[in-house]
């Protein structure tokens, strides 16, 4: 089977993507990718399923989040990552912003970093994003204005500068 | 959002993982890998019921009743037995802490006692032959733990010489015996919720018999495997119970 159904292509052209999304919400790039293998990993075990959805990026989005709040709720995430991966190590040439960004979304209440993150780093309408998280849009709203609001005052920004969804 | 926070994610993307991304062939192996401890794991979530609805027939029926005269009070663990399984191993009654119980110890004790907690006898496909570690089992301990509206939890506590083998054999139940009704047409439907949260191995399993649900939690620790009964959709209780199995048998 070339290419395992397209899985191998999937998974390099949507990897980085999720990476980005699970690091920004755990704040731990050892923990975020553990979570992401584990994620495209279920993936691959229905993979004849999941590439009949539309969005299959969004399903494997969607587990790898709950995979990262199912551990954060166990309060077990720290230790996993330090058995798997010892303690997190350094970011290759960590750029000084996003260090400084990660550390403010990790601030953040869980519902508003999810929804910070979900659109303005992934890049999903609000409407999307709603139906990600399950909740209303007028709620996404909400937790976007919100965490716009507090990543301002974290990193010292101008929080008159937030503009409206 | 203003335009600094806009540049601040625009910088986020192409931040680095702290290693190599795996690679798609390992993926598939983790996904692999992750199926078959899914079968094994799955394979918990059958266990034995002498009668559909029953929750726990793991004991004998001539075993059920707690003996007259071995109850003890709730703070004290049931009486020491010589079956190699010390009592501090069984739980005692202030573990429960959600719901006052009374402790009695089985009467059929010993490594011919209470029956393997995951004897599926009522599964066509079921053979004891086909479980090795059953024939190694050195002693066995079992304990009733009773509210007084007759809410009643089971324990029982084994030594294998190889408890890990025991466990295995605990997932082949389920490869053997899947899915099945009991032959009053009951169905048997079972659920592994989680497993490796407590002790050396750990299973915590829902299990619905009819309109009936009760918990199993499996904890192992060294050469000692506990099973505990609990009945009710009670997963947070059952769960919560997990940690203080895995402390007795440490004592």
């Amino acid at each position: 089977m070339a290419d395992n159904d397209g899985f191998d292509a999937f998974y390099a052209e949507s990897r980085q993507r999720l990476f980005e999304c699970l690091y920004a919400l755990t704040s731990n790039a050892a923990e975020a990718q553990d979570v992401i293998q584990e994620a495209y990993a279920r993936a691959w075990q229905r993979w004849s399923t999941v590439r009949g959805y539309g969005d299959p990026e969004a399903w494997v989005r969607t587990v790898a989040r709950r995979i990262a709040i199912s551990r954060w709720r166990r309060a077990r995430n720290a230790v996993f990552a330090h058995r798997r991966a010892g303690p997190p190590p350094p970011i290759p040439g960590p750029n000084p912003d996003t260090v400084l960004l990660i550390s403010a979304l990790s601030r953040l209440p869980l519902p508003q970093r999810e929804a910070i993150v979900l659109h303005h780093l992934v890049g999903l309408p609000v409407a999307e994003v709603a139906r990600e998280t399950g909740v209303a849009p007028g709620t996404v709203k909400a937790r976007l204005s919100r965490g716009r609001r507090a990543l301002a005052e974290l990193l010292s920004l101008d929080p008159s500068e937030d503009s409206h969804v | 959002m203003s335009d600094k926070l806009s540049t601040l994610f625009e910088q986020m993307h192409g931040a680095q993982p702290p290693a190599p991304f795996a690679s798609s062939d390992q993926v598939r192996s983790r996904g692999r890998q992750r199926s078959r401890r899914q079968v094994m794991a799955a394979a918990c979530a059958i266990l034995a019921v002498a009668g559909a609805g029953a929750g726990w027939a793991a004991i004998r029926p001539s075993a059920a009743p707690p003996r007259p005269g071995t109850s003890v009070s709730p703070s004290a663990p049931p009486s020491a037995v010589p079956t190699g399984i010390p009592t501090s191993a069984l739980l005692r009654g202030p573990d429960f802490s959600s719901v006052e119980v009374e402790v009695g110890e089985l009467d059929d004790q010993g490594a011919d006692g209470p029956d393997w907690p995951f004897a599926e006898k009522s599964c066509p496909e079921y053979r004891p032959a086909d479980y090795p570690s059953l024939s190694q089992r050195r002693s066995a301990r079992a304990a009733t733990y009773t509210s007084a509206d007759g809410w009643q939890a089971v324990q029982i506590v084994e030594r294998y010489p190889d408890a890990q083998a025991n466990i295995l054999d605990i997932g082949r139940v389920l490869i053997n015996c899947r899915a099945y009704a009991v032959p009053d047409g009951v169905e048997i439907k079972q659920t592994v919720v989680d497993q490796g949260f407590a002790g050396d191995n750990s299973l915590l399993i829902r299990k619905q018999s009819g309109r009936n649900v009760a918990y199993l939690v499996v904890v192992r620790v060294g050469s000692l495997v506990s099973t505990l009964s609990l009945p009710g959709d009670i997963e947070n209780q059952a769960r919560s119970m997990a940690e203080t199995m895995a402390s007795r048998l440490r004592t």
